[in-house]
């Protein structure tokens, strides 16, 4: 079984490697998110001074750990897509040998490999979830301690994937009351306990974190570059946010047109009846976790339609057929196949146009120029090839660049404690200024009103892209 | 011999014809022997129906042999040139004491006559000779034995283990080395105090709490380990039920007692119900000598023959574990177990510790069973007590045992193979954790200490100050032990491997540490909660403060929910909320620590006796 495992691990991470390698080499592609973890790691390790705190504490940490370990994009994206794979396949190759098949079709779904390769913090909350679940629905039915433990643990750092998990609490609660009737209160109040425990002392702990570093323990919620509002927004989404009766409409609206993606989701949904152990009821509440998730991000408005969600409903039809000891595999199989095929296309009209990218890949597409970073790099080249030292930058924005430097000691950024005193007077301190001006976000193009029209008084343009305006001071002296 | 009942060739007739027995008892008794095996007088006995004075009394009649009754009259007739050229454990072991030896003549006292045990003895050391047996209660012969060994037997119960390995002897607290390398220690901080005040304050930081840290992953990891003996018992009912009881060896079990009269009846009734066949039963009340009051309740209840009361002459230390040597050298069982007075193990036990001993090989010395508390719900520090002997005796020793690290012995309910007890030289009596010490050194020696899925109930100290009297003699044992084992590391490496080492380490020396070190970690997060100072920025570099925080955070969060978790295992669902009250409990625990510190310099083997028998909550029944 060592050798079986160090084998796959091999296999995934070579494959995995290869995707990555495949997309960069030719696109210039990397998903944003992997290079905004990348670079706050940078400046955790490598800043001007190094500290955790640069890491900012408004996104769950999960994202950063990987990267604090290894840096390397391509590294992290390659031994953590292999990790988590291999952990699925270990998983049912112990307690449903027979899924191989469905596995296989999962692990190629391309939206899988999208998480796996790509959005790694998502398919990493995506497993918390379905194992804090599967261990949960263990406990009630073997009574074994560890496996609340686990499932307790599972969902508390949960929460450090996603904050938004705290919305499936009450679900769980629910699940686990209905699930516990015939047993006496205590152990129903006592199983809640352990099962929640962790999520809210997380929670505690951030805020104490943030109250810590930042002065304001809801830091992580009021910041403009909070988690929970760092997915973009989609127009359907926010018109019917709010709207407990809008967001069922809208939910069902997106399971329907995800249909094909999520069958096998559907099939074990119907499977689950002939399972004994448990009352239906709180099964279903825990089988249903995905969509109670998503819907209540709708309400909130922290959701963007996307199809990789569906990854999501495949890991719980996965997982809940060892749970539900359903025999019957043909249907499945076949609704697994369904998925992947599904997968090469419906993801093609996708609004989010990074798995829209990943996606047309396959099919030869080009890269969309948003997502081209061949720009980010020219910039970072140019920064150190006109050997700037201090460079006024808003990493909000330009963090691949920053990141692509690996230098970030050349940049004065929101975390430096100088940041505004160099936006005040820059030409005092800072050698070059970048500015973003693609959108209107960017602090420097919002503070100097004339620098997008290429004039910066002190300074002269020397590039500007599509993306980026680089400016470098000349011998100017406000005396 | 014949005897003078010439219709009775057997004991059961004799006592029959006397009138000592009905027929019914008799019959009981002869199903009983069918069933267990062994001797039906003293099965007789042992169930209560006759008297051990007219046991042995008739059984020298069975024998046509003269009896003595008394320690005197023994006593009196005993040339002590003669008896001293012997040892006194042989002694009690062949039941047997040589009183006279006049020409080709050897008179011997015996408990057991005409048996194969005494003819080993007299072929061993009186070959040739014609011996006149005379027959007593076991009970005076081994009160003539302890009378005529007495200063032998305190003298090897105090330094028995000092004599076989003065290394392994906590009668030193600190050696030399530990002097010289605590003179150095103490030094290098003062002078890096003064000249280097940061860095020294930094380093001393990051010492507390790198070891914080592992110190919470170690637990985790055992926790997580021992959680799975959940599912998979090491002795199953199936295995219990299985056994052949004939072949039961016979156990013997020490009760330690002191001053405590009022829950003898307790014991007495629970030792009753054990599963295991009472004449294979060997129990030894131990007593103190100015203990009067707890061996006239032990008389008043009357026990059975299986018991025997011994008194342990004073001397210094007046401790159990030397009150547990004593009685080892009268014990005769294969298998050995301690009870404290209160407790009411579970009936099966010794059944369960004879298979885990059959099953698990031969380098097994001990079986610690888990413990409990029948007062659970008696108040808050019972509650909190339970909780945390919940979580040691459910997941961290099983944890231990899977991961096959050294483990430190409870108090009561360990399980030991005799022979090999006798060979490491028992319990240390300069050690207030005797019974920790004791799987430490086991584990060294090579042997290794188990655990078993069975339970003890116990009195859980209901009181803060003798809780804390306690607990400060428990932790001050455990300072003992990581003293006398860190003596020599090369040693403690070459005999305990790295794991077992880094174990003992974190689990011995560490748990002291910890409780000292916490209020002290308290008070300055405290002050910075408070007052946000600055000051401590220098101390803290952001690695430690990393570091800091995650213990903080997530270290309490650890402590409190294994403690959440171990409620589990025994259904105690009703104390899960107590566990979000742990650091409360924890501050008792430095408070105790403290208390034993000051006491490792002052009185390091004084034993600060525990007070039973306080609680209000009545023992349950123990089911049969």
């Amino acid at each position: 079984m060592k050798i079986l495992a160090v084998f796959l691990f091999l296999l995934f991470f070579f494959f995995y490697a290869f995707l990555f390698e495949e997309l960069f080499a030719k696109h210039f592609y990397i998903h944003k998110n992997l290079l905004f973890f990348a670079e706050k790691a940078l400046l955790a390790l490598d800043g001007n001074p190094p500290r955790l705190e640069n890491l900012g504490f408004v996104y769950p940490p999960v994202g950063f750990i990987p990267f604090i370990l290894l840096r390397e994009p391509l590294l992290v994206s390659a031994v953590m897509g292999s990790i988590l794979s291999l952990l699925l396949v270990l998983f049912v190759l112990r307690e449903k040998p027979r899924d191989i098949l469905p596995l296989t079709l999962l692990l190629f779904n391309p939206l899988y490999v999208f998480l796996a390769t790509q959005r790694l913090e998502v398919l990493t909350f995506y497993y918390l979830l379905v194992f804090s679940v599967f261990f949960a629905v263990l406990h009630i039915q073997t009574q074994y301690s560890l496996y609340a433990f686990i499932s307790g643990i599972l969902f508390g750092l949960t929460f450090f994937a996603d904050f938004r998990s705290l919305y499936v609490s009450p679900f769980f609660a629910l699940g686990i009351f209905l699930s516990t009737t015939s047993k006496e209160f205590s152990y129903r109040i006592s199983l809640l306990m352990v099962k929640l425990t962790p999520v809210f002392f997380f929670l505690l702990g951030w805020l104490y974190l943030n109250w810590v570093f930042m002065e304001d323990p809801l830091h992580f919620v009021k910041s403009p570059y909070s988690f929970l509002r760092s997915e973009p927004k989609a127009v359907e989404v926010v018109s019917v946010s709010g709207s407990l009766w809008g967001s069922f409409k809208f939910m069902t609206g997106f399971l329907l047109q995800t249909l094909p993606l999520i069958f096998p989701y559907f099939v074990v949904l119907f499977q689950l009846r002939t399972f004994r152990s448990l009352y239906s009821i709180p099964l279903y509440i825990f089988y249903l976790l995905p969509v109670f998730f998503y819907y209540f991000s709708i309400y909130s408005s922290q959701f963007f339609p996307t199809f990789y969600t569906s990854v999501l409903f495949l890991l719980f039809a996965l997982v809940f057929r060892r749970i539900s000891a359903t025999s019957e595999g043909k249907l499945f199989n076949f609704s697994m196949l369904v998925a992947l095929l599904s997968a090469f296309f419906l993801p093609l009209q996708s609004k989010e146009v990074n798995e829209r990218f990943f996606v047309r890949s396959f099919f030869g597409a080009k890269v969309d120029r948003e997502l081209n970073l061949e720009e980010d790099i020219r910039v970072s080249t140019l920064i150190k090839e006109y050997n700037c030292k201090k460079t006024l930058a808003d990493d909000a924005y330009s963090f691949p660049v920053v990141y692509f430097s690996k230098e970030p000691k050349r940049f004065v950024l929101q975390y430096n404690y100088e940041f505004y005193t160099y936006m005040s007077n820059p030409w005092l301190y800072a050698d070059c200024l970048l500015l973003f001006t693609e959108g209107r976000g960017d602090a420097l193009s919002l503070h100097f009103h004339k620098a997008r029209q290429g004039f910066l008084q002190g300074y002269y343009l020397v590039y500007q892209g599509g993306k980026y305006m680089f400016y470098r001071r000349v011998g100017y002296d406000p005396e | 011999m014949v005897s003078k009942h010439l219709d009775c060739a057997t004991i059961g007739c004799i006592l029959l014809e006397k009138g000592l027995i009905t027929q019914e008892q008799l019959e009981e008794a002869l199903r009983y022997q069918e069933r267990y095996g062994g001797r039906l007088g003293w099965i007789l006995s042992t169930l209560g129906y006759v008297r051990r004075l007219d046991l042995f009394r008739t059984l020298a009649e069975l024998f046509n042999l003269p009896f003595v009754e008394g320690v005197l009259s023994i006593l009196e007739k005993v040339d002590l040139e003669l008896v001293k050229n012997f040892d006194p454990e042989e002694l009690v072991s062949y039941e047997v004491l040589p009183a006279r030896l006049e020409g080709d003549r050897v008179l011997l006292f015996t408990s057991y006559p005409n048996s194969d045990k005494l003819n080993t003895f007299v072929n061993k050391h009186f070959p040739g000779k014609v011996v006149e047996e005379v027959v007593v209660t076991d009970l005076d012969l081994v009160k003539a034995v302890q009378e005529l060994f007495k200063g032998s037997f305190v003298d090897r119960a105090v330094n028995g283990l000092f004599y076989l390995t003065p290394e392994y002897s906590a009668s030193v607290v600190f050696s030399k080395g530990q002097v010289f390398f605590m003179g150095g220690v103490l030094t290098f901080l003062l002078v890096g105090l003064y000249y280097e005040p940061v860095l020294t304050l930094t380093l001393l930081m990051t010492f507390v709490q790198v070891f914080y840290t592992v110190s919470v992953g170690f637990k985790l990891l055992i926790s997580v380990v021992g959680s799975k003996s959940e599912m998979e018992q090491f002795v199953t009912e199936e295995e219990v039920r299985a056994l052949e009881e004939k072949d039961l060896p016979v156990y013997t079990i020490l009760v330690p007692v002191y001053k405590e009269p009022e829950v003898i009846g307790i014991l007495i009734e629970s030792l009753k119900k054990v599963d295991y066949p009472q004449n294979k039963l060997d129990i030894i009340l131990l007593l103190e000598e100015d203990d009067a009051e707890t061996l006239e309740a032990a008389k008043r209840h009357a026990p059975p023959t299986n018991w025997r009361f011994l008194t342990i002459p004073h001397s210094i230390p007046k401790t159990k574990p030397k009150a547990c040597n004593y009685g080892l050298f009268f014990a005769r069982g294969k298998y050995l177990t301690i009870y404290d007075a209160e407790d009411i193990p579970e009936p099966d036990q010794l059944k369960k510790a004879v298979v885990a001993f059959r099953k698990a090989g031969d380098n097994y010395m001990c079986f610690q069973a888990a413990l409990n508390y029948f007062n659970k719900d008696e108040n808050f520090l019972t509650k909190m007590f339970t909780l945390e002997y919940s979580y040691w005796f459910d997941y961290l020793l099983p944890g231990l045992f899977r991961l096959r690290l050294p483990i430190p012995l409870g108090g009561t309910s360990n399980h030991f193979d005799v022979e090999k007890l006798r060979e490491i030289g028992a319990w240390d009596p300069f050690n207030t954790t005797e019974d920790a010490d004791l799987g430490v050194r086991a584990f060294g020696k090579g042997y290794r200490v188990g655990v078993i899925n069975s339970t003890t109930y116990e009195e859980a100290n209901a009181r803060v100050k003798n809780w804390i009297r306690q607990r400060s003699r428990w932790i001050k044992g455990y300072m003992q032990t990581f003293l006398v084992h860190a003596r020599n590391p090369v040693k403690l490496y070459r005999s305990v491997g790295l794991r077992g080492m880094l174990a003992f380490y974190l689990l011995i020396g560490g748990t002291p540490f910890a409780f000292l070190a916490n209020p002290i970690m308290w008070l300055i997060f405290f002050v910075w909660l408070f007052t946000r100072t600055q000051a401590y920025e220098q101390f803290f570099p952001p690695a430690v403060l990393y570091i800091s925080l995650g213990n903080l955070l997530l270290g309490n969060f650890m402590g409190v929910y294994l403690n959440l978790i171990a409620v589990f295992k025994r259904k105690y669902y009703e104390l899960l909320p107590y566990a979000f009250l742990n650091p409360f409990y924890w501050v008792l625990h430095s408070i105790a620590s403290y208390k034993a510190l000051h006491e490792l310099f002052t009185k390091p083997f004084y034993w600060q006796k525990t007070q039973h028998g306080i609680t209000k909550h009545k023992p349950p029944l123990v089911k049969t």
